[in-house]
């Protein structure tokens, strides 16, 4: 029987490593093609139309631009591996530097916020569902109901101009901008946490109110359990895993939220580099950082997927 | 004329590791205008059977035969199709967004009316046919009951003049007291219509009351096969026993108690993925 | 059973609900500021005025102005229909491309159609907004690209829908009845598919509209959207967040007007959803039915295992509440084997739940007496009424797969009885557990334990709940539908297994069963409903011989078994089953009795008892009756 469990999990791993490999091929491939597919030339978009030829051409040559397609495929491909990430047009500084430079300050506000998103929104979907069942306490169903749809209607960049507004500009109680001390991770992290806090919140309480109808939760009511024992242990890991799926895309799209987060408090992230990077058209930057962001997202994928095989026992055998 | 025969058919689900083969060399025969009772329980092979002869699940293997060619399956709109089905569940065999008049007349379309009036003419003759006279074409599903639901399937499957009915577990969604409804009315179309039916249910008494002849399916094979009363009365084979001693008569004593001569030992069924 | 209902015009449907008003006017305001705004306000909205540059909220320009001199709220105002406009017209790339590439795996050949699929759902895998970004880069910065990139960012995902919808319906019987009849591909999609995912895809194409809208603000907000001098909400979140310091208003404004109208579509949506999709309406405004505190001590039968005396069930609907079980009243001797037996809607399985208080809201019970082992039943929860019940009353439900916990392995499953209510530690109770798996003759009763439900077959599931209803010493069972769900085969081997355990512990049984013959077989007596109401009541061993129900009499004899005649027609009872809500007054059965008359028409019979243990509630008892005839 355990070798039974091991064949699955093994084959599980594979199914599920080929495919998250597949996709980065298809990553990488989208990711080259970026600069193949803007119209026009790509080096004098980015120089202007008044910059000396001779320099645009030194620029092409210097990127690589004038051989054939499959030996820029190549050459992009290896450098990959070699951790050159090329070369910005405008700056002619390698890219992994920028990266290097500017990556802490995303993922530490983007895990943060998933954090602090999970530690409001477990508590509160839960709670609301265990107290609202059976149509009790009406006006706090209501109530929740609306308020968390607002919330989470309200995108993150709007809740970060009105902290920005309120807090900081009105009050003072927070820094305006940057990065400097803890005080100035706050609004951020709120920022890009509230939405998608609002909207597990109600997704979980969704799930768990039709959890708590299921049939299996009648057993336990017909072996006359404790509430709480039932809730716990019964109604609880049922519920986390449609929860965490959804919860798994909402932390990919805090992760692109950063993009928006982090040109208003002018923080200084990849996402604020990469806004600057398509305005004045720096390929090679875009290029990478559009990498970096698709592989980030398919590793969170990766990661919750593996989370939801082990704690949903049916899933490895029912995987297409 | 309308015979139609399974060559050693075979059905494969999934792919590669993780493929089932359902149905495993099944070879049989219907005779025109006779009633086959296929029988057999959960996970058998039963419907997927009948599924790949009609063509709606491909074979993996064998071959179908319909009055002694072999039938090219593919979806092809010109086929004069020979085969008619009706399916188990009431509620989830008509298009809830289709009048019952249009659900009939789609497949009356690739037969014999062209004109519209004679259309009409004939959905009113098939309503009538299965007793829904009163209700009328222009009815939606959601307003009929489940009875009534499995007889317009029933009319759909006429529509198109089939010489082989196939009625995969039409009453097993049914309450006990409109069964005989549909029953009764399927028989007596049988024997007007004289078309052939292959009747599948998992209840052995409903498929004796309505066959000529029976076959067991067990396990995705064919396990006996023959005459009706001559396979209650004396069955081969070990799972046909089986299936005898299970059903509760009418005459017979009460349950007893495991330990008692009579009773046979529990048999641990397959765990079903 | 007959749904009268008749095919519900969906805008109204949405429109009647409170939420759908306020978010269908929610968003008609929006759209007509959309289209009147531009038209009555462009023109103020250019005014420029240098005088006052850079001002606060004053009573001339109610938002202040921005660095122009031009007022900030008819610029808002003015670049609805422009915002509106764009998001709507990203919506439409995202829908027609989303259908297409949705429905195309039922067009081609399967190969292709799973190529297409794994496509689509790599692509899903990323945020809109990534997609967004890099469609962008692509098609330039600008209106044009940013519609272009929004559209092609939000198609994966609702293709990825679409093609979800849409092989749900391909699996439905009346798809499969359609290829029968050789209906070709494209009347496939269009006439049968296409209709019935209709109404989920309008709902997400109405939050699909809000969505875009908002992504379109953020990329305007970024720069990358509408370009100067061309301005939508996002252009002027921008502005107004460089002039925030000066006028925090001239950012909060636009802001305001992208929460609504995102929050316009998104309401609106989901109403929708809700309105097309519940059936059951989620509050009740009649009168509370509180459950009947007053216990009727008079005839307290010390004797009985379990009494029950007009036990009703009672569920809020649309115009009244319904009575689904209206007025049950019987008793269970200790080691009794008391059978319920009736068709859909009969109100079986709700007396049985209601017995074992697993009735929950919005359903109401009540009862002028519900005792067990002489105390009673009422829900009290706490601990000693909750030891008290886990061990003394076993109850079985019919679907051993949905009522096992998934995430939980059997054995333990079966252990907490032990832990809760026995006093047993972890290991005592797991090896309680296994010796219960042992009784109820699973092979492997080890193995099965530390197995999770899904890998047990129909079968063992069933047992290993019988098992778990045996942990205590239970003086009752409770069975609902034990067997239906299972094999022929299997279903005698449990219900043998049940009698044995009858008969080696003197237990009682309540055992709900549509199969009259396994009633028959298993009980000592039966209660016949119908429409909520007990119609007979009379020993198992009578059933073929004198029932004198005519219900009860078309039963026994409509059931096809191995003796019935092949040459006639099969016996038939008129109409269809009734449910609760639809029987009126008089005799329940009235409607189908081949017997009833005007009186049995307008007053119910009593149910009376012939005091030697039978029971029947008929106007017409002793009129000797023939099965209605075979009726084509």
């Amino acid at each position: 029987m355990a070798q039974l469990v091991d064949n699955s999990w093994v084959a599980f791993g594979l199914r599920r490593t080929g495919r998250f490999l597949a996709s980065i091929v298809v990553l990488i491939t989208a990711a080259f093609l970026l600069i193949h597919l803007v119209p026009g030339d790509p080096v004098r978009a980015a120089l202007g139309p008044s910059a000396p030829l001779d320099l645009v051409e030194a620029r092409r040559e210097a990127l690589g631009l004038n051989n054939p397609l499959h030996i820029q495929f190549f050459e992009y491909v290896t450098g990959l591996f070699r951790g050159d990430l090329g070369t910005s047009i405008t700056s002619g500084l390698p890219v992994a530097d920028v990266i290097a430079e500017r990556l802490s300050a995303t993922a530490v506000i983007a895990g943060l916020a998933f954090v602090v998103a999970i530690l409001i929104a477990a508590p509160v979907g839960l709670g609301i569902a265990i107290l609202t069942r059976g149509q009790r306490r009406g006006s706090l169903d209501a109530g929740f109901t609306w308020m968390s749809v607002l919330v989470g209607a309200i995108p993150e960049f709007l809740v970060g101009i009105g902290l920005v507004a309120v807090f900081a500009v009105t009050l003072g109680w927070f820094p305006v901008a940057g990065r400097s001390g803890p005080e100035s991770y706050i609004l951020p992290v709120i920022a890009l946490a509230i939405g998608p806090a609002a909207i597990i919140a109600r997704i979980l309480r969704v799930e768990a109110l039709a959890v708590m109808n299921a049939d299996f939760v009648r057993t336990t009511r017909a072996k006359r359990l404790r509430p709480r024992l039932i809730h716990l242990r019964h109604v609880l890991p049922n519920t986390l895993t449609a929860t965490l799926t959804v919860a798994g895309l909402l932390l990919g799209g805090m992760a692109v939220g950063t993009v928006l987060v982090e040109s208003i408090f002018a923080w200084p992230g990849l996402g604020s580099r990469l806004v600057q990077s398509i305005i004045s058209m720096d390929y090679p930057v875009v290029q990478a950082l559009v990498l970096v962001y698709g592989a980030g997202i398919l590793l969170i994928n990766l990661v919750v997927d593996v989370l939801l095989a082990w704690m949903d026992p049916r899933s490895t055998m029912k995987e297409v | 004329m309308s015979q139609l025969q399974l060559e050693d058919v075979r059905v494969t689900y999934g792919r590669g590791r993780s493929a089932v083969e359902v149905v495993r060399g099944v070879s049989l025969a219907v005779d025109p205008g006779t009633v086959l009772g296929l029988v057999g329980e959960s996970g058998s092979g039963k419907s997927t059977l009948v599924r790949a002869a009609v063509g709606l699940v491909p074979l993996s293997g064998g071959r179908i035969l319909f009055d002694g060619t072999p039938l090219d399956l593919r979806m092809s709109r010109a086929a004069t199709r020979p085969f008619s089905m009706v399916f188990q569940d009431p509620y989830s065999s008509l298009n809830p967004r289709m009048r019952i008049g249009e659900t009939i007349i789609e497949t009356l379309a690739h037969g014999r009316a062209s004109t519209r009036a004679s259309r009409e003419e004939e959905v009113a003759r098939l309503l009538d046919l299965v007793g829904l006279e009163h209700v009328g074409p222009n009815a939606l599903p959601a307003e009929l009951s489940g009875g009534q639901r499995q007889r317009v399937a029933l009319a759909r499957a006429l529509a198109g003049r089939p010489k082989v009915l196939i009625a995969d577990e039409v009453t097993s969604a049914l309450d006990v007291s409109v069964q005989g409804n549909v029953l009764n009315l399927l028989r007596e179309l049988q024997a007007e219509l004289g078309f052939s039916l292959v009747f599948i249910s998992h209840n052995l008494a409903v498929v004796r009351y309505m066959s000529d002849t029976i076959a067991v399916m067990n396990k995705g094979r064919i396990v006996e096969e023959g005459p009706a009363q001559a396979i209650i009365d004396s069955p081969e084979h070990v799972y046909t026993a089986q299936l005898l001693e299970a059903v509760p008569r009418r005459m017979e004593g009460r349950v007893r108690p495991v330990g008692s001569a009579v009773s046979q030992p529990d048999t641990e069924e397959e765990v079903d993925t | 059973m007959t749904s009268r209902s008749k095919r519900r015009n969906p805008f109204l449907a949405v429109l009647t609900t409170p939420s759908g008003m306020v978010a269908s006017m929610l968003l008609g305001l929006v759209l007509l500021t959309a289209v009147i705004a531009p038209m009555a306000f462009t023109d103020l909205a250019n005014e420029r005025n240098v005088s006052s540059i850079l001002q606060g909220p004053s009573a001339e320009h109610w938002a202040g102005t921005d660095a122009l001199g031009r007022d900030i709220l008819l610029r808002v105002a003015a670049a609805t229909g422009f915002s509106v406009g764009l998001a709507l017209l990203a919506t439409l790339i995202v829908v027609v491309g989303g259908v297409i590439l949705g429905t195309l795996p039922l067009l081609v050949n399967r190969r292709v159609g799973r190529m297409v699929t794994s496509l689509i759902n790599m692509a899903v895998a990323f945020p809109g907004l990534l997609l967004a970004l890099f469609f962008a880069v692509i098609f330039g910065v600008g209106t044009h690209g940013a519609v272009l990139a929004i559209g092609i960012a939000g198609i994966p995902a609702f293709a990825r829908l679409t093609q979800n919808l849409s092989a749900s319906i391909a699996g439905r019987d009346f798809v499969s009845a359609a290829r029968l009849a050789g209906v070709g591909r494209i009347r496939l999609i269009v006439r049968h598919v296409l209709p019935n995912i209709g109404e989920p895809l309008m709902v997400n194409t109405a939050i699909g509209a809000g969505s875009s809208l908002l992504a379109f603000s953020g990329l305007s907000f970024l720069g990358i959207g509408v370009q100067q001098p061309d301005y939508d909400w996002g252009r002027l979140l921008n502005e107004g967040l460089e002039g925030i310091y000066v006028n925090p208003m001239s950012a909060i404004v636009p802001g305001i007007a992208i929460v609504i109208a995102g929050l316009a579509f998104n309401l609106f949506g989901e109403a929708a959803a809700r309105a097309l999709g519940v059936t059951v309406p989620s509050r009740w405004h009649g009168k509370t039915v509180r459950a009947s505190e007053a216990e009727d001590e008079s005839e307290a039968n010390e004797s009985a295992l379990l009494s029950v005396r007009e036990l009703r069930v009672i569920f809020p609907a649309e115009k009244e509440p319904v009575e689904a079980v209206r007025g049950v009243s019987f008793d269970i001797k200790h080691g009794e084997a008391v059978g319920i037996v009736g068709e859909s809607g009969a109100g079986k399985s709700l007396t049985a739940l209601a017995i074992a208080q697993l009735v929950e809201r919005p359903g109401v019970v009540s009862a002028a007496r519900l005792q067990f082992e002489g105390k009673p039943l009422r829900s009290r929860k706490d601990a000693r009424w909750r030891r008290w019940l886990g061990t003394q009353l076993a109850v079985i439900f019919q679907d051993p797969m949905a009522s096992f916990t998934p995430t939980m392995r059997i054995g333990r499953q079966l252990a907490e009885i032990g832990e809760e209510h026995l006093g047993l530690r972890r290991r005592a109770a797991l090896k309680r557990a296994v010796d219960r798996l042992r009784d109820v003759r699973l092979r492997d009763p080890e193995r099965s334990a530390h197995q999770f439900p899904h890998e047990l077959s129909g079968g063992m599931r069933q047992r290993a709940m019988i098992g778990m209803g045996l942990m205590g010493s239970p003086s009752l069972i409770v069975a609902d539908e034990p067997t239906t769900a299972l094999d022929a085969t299997v279903q005698k081997q449990v219900l043998e297994l049940l009698a044995s355990i009858r008969e080696a512990d003197g237990v009682a049984m309540l055992l709900i069963s549509h199969d009259i013959t396994v009633i028959r077989n298993v009980c000592d007596r039966v209660l016949v409903m119908y429409g909520g109401v007990i119609v007979e009541d009379l020993p198992a061993s009578e059933l073929l011989t004198s029932a004198r129900h005519p219900y009860t009499r078309a039963l026994v004899e409509v059931v096809p078994d191995m003796e019935t005649d092949r040459e006639r027609p099969l016996p038939v009872i008129d109409g269809q089953a009734a449910s609760a809500s639809e029987v009126g007054v008089g005799c329940v059965f009235a409607a189908r009795c081949p017997l009833a008359d005007d009186h049995c028409r307008q007053s119910a019979p009593p149910l009376l008892d012939d005091q030697q243990g039978r029971r029947v509630a008929c106007w017409k008892v002793d009129t000797p009756v023939t099965t209605a005839g075979a009726a084509p």
